[in-house]
């Protein structure tokens, strides 16, 4: 008798939210592709694709991470400094000692959950605790490794150039990240229970949860992502550096974004963060591409980034919705 | 099964040094169905959150078939003893599917296939309980319309199936059409006398007099009477709840003379000529003009296409206008700012002196609304959370009433307040009416129809009939609904 | 696995290095940073002799790519985005001197000619200008020690904190003063090269200091430094300065009004253009050795202050535009064990 009148609308968003992220990629990716054939050629696509693809992963991991605090509602602006530390960590204490190097890395995802309890006790945002967190993790990394060096571990370096048949690597880890992300976050009890939390504590609680452990498991995980976006930028690099990973915090927060993810209210799509970070690497191949000058370099960077979200956010128009 | 599902002795609630709860002894059997009435700030949701366990009684205990509840009992507990509520501020998380909701709340969802099973079990007590519901259980809440997510809130709570003891609906149809709380009150006598017991709390008085078996009436955070359903009235209700419009009954119909107001300039005007299927809205200076129709037929995106209005691509509207959005909590109120600053904030070039804003300005326009309209509040510097619902509703209003708009929109602006505020709100509107400020009116309780100029009835997102509102009785925008 | 990566690699670049014989070289510099004067300097330098090459008929294209805030991650994908693009060679100035050798063997192994300098990399295999880093501090505390043979109160002034730079710069100092055991570093400030922050870091610490005989420094922080004594009004003690045109104008003014001495050293940013021609020598089959030592430029004589004063844009950099011949001469005296040599007017 009542006709759903929801239902277009809902299905044209489910549509979109997929379709948003992909298109911004689209719009970095188009103009490299254009620009060198090879990436889509028989012979050739498996090599060139790898190499452009390559340092793309550790900030899919970073944008991960990301996502999942910002599931929550919070951020983390120490993930550059603590993808670095990792690095060093590898680097200079992993490669001698593995047991210490372990341990290290144990201590670091447990200082991530503790942020996470300090977080829910004080109600401080996690803004301020991540920033003073960021000092930390440099100084820390400063200390292990002052100066770029250091060696990795040969299973990490190994471990980033598998060379699986057909499909490039990078696309493999790529794939298998966003699945593991989305089933993380969408089929999961946890990532319900997290995003949950990100939109309305106050009855997640009412419901018999403790807001504190997903807190707890949220910040968990999102220090363990960024302990592998370290592991695998060091297996790149197959180096320690204690800033290796500049600029990391704000790419992963901008890969969350165009990838569909919100700053409040617990909407994000680990899909869409996976696309997001892929986008945001691919705008340093992109300048090269186009031979921009390099005094025109950063601006340029800055509007392909809003050029990709707004061509994305062109197809949302979510509607004329405007309130008092 | 014990006799008294529930029994409360003594309980009484202090915010602070203000008493919530005074002394409130009540008892429930299995299969009864309790009505709760009373003003907003009578206590009626404090002592149903004592009961779900959110927050601990003050002094005096209760027990739960018999079994006194401890310091530890909490919501947890309270499910897990069969305790459920419906809450008039919906628990649900937005961002989450209907399915998964369920699984927030109904742990036993878990393991292969949980998202089937949830979604299976949603959907078979909506079509119990609301056959046409139009829901799917893999569907975000949030592109649910209020009244669908209230519905997805009851079924929630029915989802406990026989671990079901007690259920609190606090408000359930306060978003609800007419045709859906219907089916609500339909189900609740349908299930009256099994095992489950029932609190009903409600500001229509009509409903809670349709379902319930007994009325506890309350009043400033004590009981101040009870009533057997069928011996109990309407006036006699609104007596016990002490209410100052004890003559509401009077006053209905009263206002119901047709004025004329063809010369009255439009403010609101069709662009085109009127299509197929679909009627035009047309407005008039001083005009109230209701918009009726089952809940979600599209009344709220007409109130929002209209409120862009200064490049309406359908009508001609000489603005400016305001929106008294329908989820105040959502989209009505700055959580964060103070009493003062909500209510002003449309107005805030009138409240400077030397274009910054002059506190004492700023207290003397709230001020003035306080006094007239009687917002109660200890302080108006505090913060508008710090408000009862119906508080809250009042300085919504004071806000649009002071800005310049020539109309404003309303998107069912009475949802979940008492009956005395209702009736302030009524008096505003008339008042305003007269000095030629104009209302569109969306709401959905019949009974306010009365107090507009026209009626404009939706039907599956478009205006089907237009009724005079001397003539919008109930049966006459049911006929046109269906 | 590896030699898997590296004949794929190698046989999807062939094309482009086989087919480059005959035509102009392509060069590409990539550059971590361009946010300083001394960056800025360097990048004009460059465009300049890229232009020298282009009318000389040798290159076809020279462009400069430069990476947000000395992201190494970022240059690192920069470097393989280049490599695709089948650039003949790249200069490097690197974010990280060991966090790009395996993206640079990469390109190595696909046949591109690969020259870092200033930030050099640490890989053996690649051309490498390394800069005598510890020679800029070693050199300072010589001169220091040369005018206070008594001995004194020394406040280091060390760059940005977890780099190469910073680290090598402090080691010769600290070297250096060991054996002049009359010297005692009292403080210790980042100044990150970079004046005004400088000046906040030493006013900072200054309250606490005693009375101070010498700043040492690493170049760009000079001028901070002197501006903070003065605030403090304190006598300005010895500042070492590093090339700067604020540096090299202070010192001239306090020289021309009390006679105040020091000397400015600091690698100078034409570098890019000695890195751009041996690049360019590599490619012309020339045997380069892999290795070669730049000392930094020092002005130590008022008649070089004065010409470098005038020669430097403001808010520029002390520096020379090497040519093609000097590069060649250059590496012909560092083959045969002679010192480089002198600097081209």
């Amino acid at each position: 008798m009542v006709r759903p009148l929801d239902s277009r609308k809902e299905g044209l968003a489910r549509y979109t939210e997929t379709l948003v992220p992909a298109i911004s990629l689209l719009v970095v990716l188009l103009p490299i592709v254009y620009k060198q054939p090879n990436l889509i050629s028989p012979d050739r696509y498996y090599a060139t694709l790898t190499m452009t693809l390559a340092f793309g992963i550790p900030i899919v991991l970073a944008s991960l991470g990301q996502m999942l605090a910002m599931s929550i509602g919070e951020i983390d602006f120490a993930m550059e400094n603590l993808v670095s530390l990792v690095t060093c960590v590898m680097g200079a204490v992993m490669f001698k000692d593995p047991l210490l190097g372990t341990a290290f890395l144990i201590g670091i995802l447990a200082v991530y959950m503790l942020i996470g309890a300090f977080i829910h006790l004080k109600k401080l945002p996690s803004i301020i605790i991540t920033i003073g967190m960021s000092f930390i993790w440099t100084g820390l990394a400063i200390t292990i490794q002052p100066t770029p060096g250091g060696s990795m571990p040969a299973a990490v370096n190994a471990a980033m150039r598998l060379r699986p048949p057909w499909i490039p690597y990078p696309i493999v880890l790529a794939v298998l990240l966003a699945l593991i992300g989305h089933f993380l976050m969408f089929k999961t009890n946890f990532g319900i229970l997290a995003r949950g939390v990100g939109d309305n504590v106050k009855s997640i609680q009412q419901a018999g949860h403790s807001a504190i452990r997903v807190r707890i498991m949220v910040f968990g995980l999102v220090g363990l992502f960024g302990i592998l976006s370290g592991v695998a930028l060091g297996g790149l690099t197959t180096s320690a550096d204690p800033l290796l990973a500049k600029n990391y915090t704000l790419l992963s927060v901008a890969a969350v974004v165009l990838g569909g993810g919100t700053f409040a209210g617990g909407k994000v799509s680990a899909v869409g963060a996976v696309f997001g970070a892929l986008a945001m690497h691919l705008v340093v191949h992109l300048l090269v591409v186009l031979k921009i000058s390099t005094d025109w370099q950063a601006g340029v960077k800055g509007f392909i980034i809003l050029l990709a979200l707004y061509i994305g956010g062109f197809f949302k128009r979510a509607g004329k919705i405007r309130y008092i | 099964m014990a006799e008294r599902l529930v029994e409360t002795k003594g309980i009484g609630k202090n915010f602070g040094i203000s008493p919530a709860l005074v002394d409130v002894s009540l008892t429930l059997a299995p299969g009864e169905c309790l009505g709760l009435v009373g003003h907003n700030g009578a206590g009626k949701s404090t002592l149903m959150n004592i009961l779900t366990g959110i927050f601990p009684p003050s002094s005096g205990a209760f027990s739960l078939n018999g079994r006194l509840q401890d310091a530890g009992y909490n919501v947890r507990a309270a499910n897990s003893r069969g305790v459920w509520a419906v809450f008039q501020e919906l628990s649900l998380c937005l961002n989450l599917t209907v399915a998964e909701n369920l699984r927030v709340f109904h742990p036993e969802f878990r393991g292969w296939g949980w998202r089937k099973r949830a979604g299976d079990a949603i959907t078979a007590i909506l079509d119990e309980i609301f056959p046409g519901h139009g829901i799917r259980p893999n569907q975000r809440v949030e592109t649910l319309n209020l009244g669908r997510r209230q519905v997805v809130e009851i079924a929630k709570a029915f989802a406990a199936g026989d671990g079901l003891g007690l259920l609190i609906l606090d408000e359930p149809t306060s978003a609800l059409d007419y045709h859906t709380a219907r089916q609500l009150i339909d189900h609740l006598n349908r299930i009256k006398g099994g095992s489950i017991g029932i609190i009903y709390i409600s500001h229509i008085l009509d409903e809670v007099l349709a379902c319930t078996d007994r009325i506890v009436v309350m009043k400033d955070g004590r009981i101040s009477g009870e009533v057997a359903s069928r011996d109990a009235t309407r006036d006699r209700l609104i007596e016990l709840m002490g209410s100052k419009s004890a003559s509401a009954g009077e006053a209905r119909g009263g206002d119901r003379q047709s004025r004329d107001l063809s010369g009255r300039p439009l403010l609101i005007s069709p662009r085109r000529p009127e299509e197929k299927g679909g009627l035009r809205l047309t407005l008039r200076e001083g005009e109230v003009v209701g918009l009726a129709g089952l809940a979600g037929h599209g009344q709220t995106d007409l109130l929002i296409e209209l409120f862009d209005w200064r490049r309406n691509p359908d009508y001609r509207i000489e603005g400016p206008l305001t929106f008294i959005p329908g989820d105040r909590q959502r989209d009505g109120n700055f959580p964060l700012w103070s009493i003062i600053k909500n209510l002003t904030i449309l107005v805030y070039p009138r409240v400077r002196r030397y274009r910054i804003i002059d506190l004492s300005l700023e207290r003397s326009v709230s001020g003035r609304w306080r006094d007239s309209i009687g917002i109660r509040a200890a302080s108006l510097g505090d913060n508008i959370l710090s408000l009862s619902g119906g508080n809250q509703q009042k300085v919504l209003f004071a806000r649009c009433l002071e800005s310049a708009a020539k109309a404003i929109l309303m998107d069912d602006p009475t949802r979940g307040v008492d009956v005395g505020t209702k009736e302030i709100i009524y008096r505003l509107i008339r008042e305003e009416r007269d000095r030629g400020r104009s209302f569109v009116w969306y709401t959905t309780e019949m009974d306010e129809l009365k107090h507009c100029d026209r009626v404009y009835v939706f039907r599956n997102g478009s205006m089907v009939a237009e009724i005079p509102g001397t003539e919008a009785t109930e049966e006459a925008v049911l006929r046109s609904s269906f | 696995m590896k030699r898997i990566l590296l004949s794929i690699l190698v046989a999807a670049l062939a094309v482009g290095v086989a087919s480059s014989g005959e035509k102009k070289w392509r060069i590409v510099l990539s550059n971590d940073y361009a946010g300083n004067s001394w960056r800025q300097s360097m990048i004009s330098d460059w465009k300049t002799a890229a232009e020298m090459a282009i009318k000389a008929g040798i290159i076809e294209e020279a462009p400069i790519f430069t990476t947000n805030e000395s992201s190494a991650a970022e240059q690192a994908a920069q470097l393989q985005s280049l490599i695709l693009e089948g650039y003949d060679a790249i200069v490097l100035n690197a974010a990280s001197p060991e966090a790009l050798n395996s993206v640079v063997q990469d390109a190595l192994d696909a046949g591109i000619v690969v020259v870092s300098f200033d930030n050099a990399i640490t890989l053996p295999t690649a051309w490498r200008l390394i800069t005598d880093f510890e020679y800029m501090g070693r050199r300072q505390v010589e001169y220091v020690a040369q005018r206070f043979p008594q001995g004194g109160n020394i406040l280091e002034i060390r760059g940005l904190a977890g780099t190469y730079v910073n680290d090598a710069i402090h080691r010769g100092i600290v070297e250096t003063l060991a054996k002049y055991p009359q010297f005692k570093v009292v403080g210790e400030v980042h100044g990150d090269w970079t004046s005004s922050v400088a000046q906040k870091a030493v006013a900072g610490i200054l309250p606490s200091l005693p009375e101070i005989t010498a700043v040492l420094t690493q170049g760009g922080d000079g001028y901070g430094a002197v501006k903070a004594f003065e605030a403090s009004g304190r006598k300005i003690p010895l500042v070492l300065m590093g090339n700067r045109y604020d540096e090299m104008e202070i010192w001239k003014e306090m020289l021309d009004k009390t006679g105040y001495d020091t000397i400015s050293l600091s690698i100078a940013p034409g570098a890019s253009t000695i890195a751009f021609w041996e690049a360019i020598e590599v490619l012309n089959g020339k045997d380069v050795p892999k290795e070669i030592r730049l000392l930094p430029y020092v002005i130590d004589t008022h008649a070089k202050l004065e010409r470098d004063l005038k020669n430097t844009p403001k808010g520029g950099v002390a520096s020379i535009v090497y040519t093609q011949d000097w590069v060649q001469k250059m590496i012909a005296n560092v083959k045969a064990g002679l010192p480089p040599p002198p600097d081209p007017e």
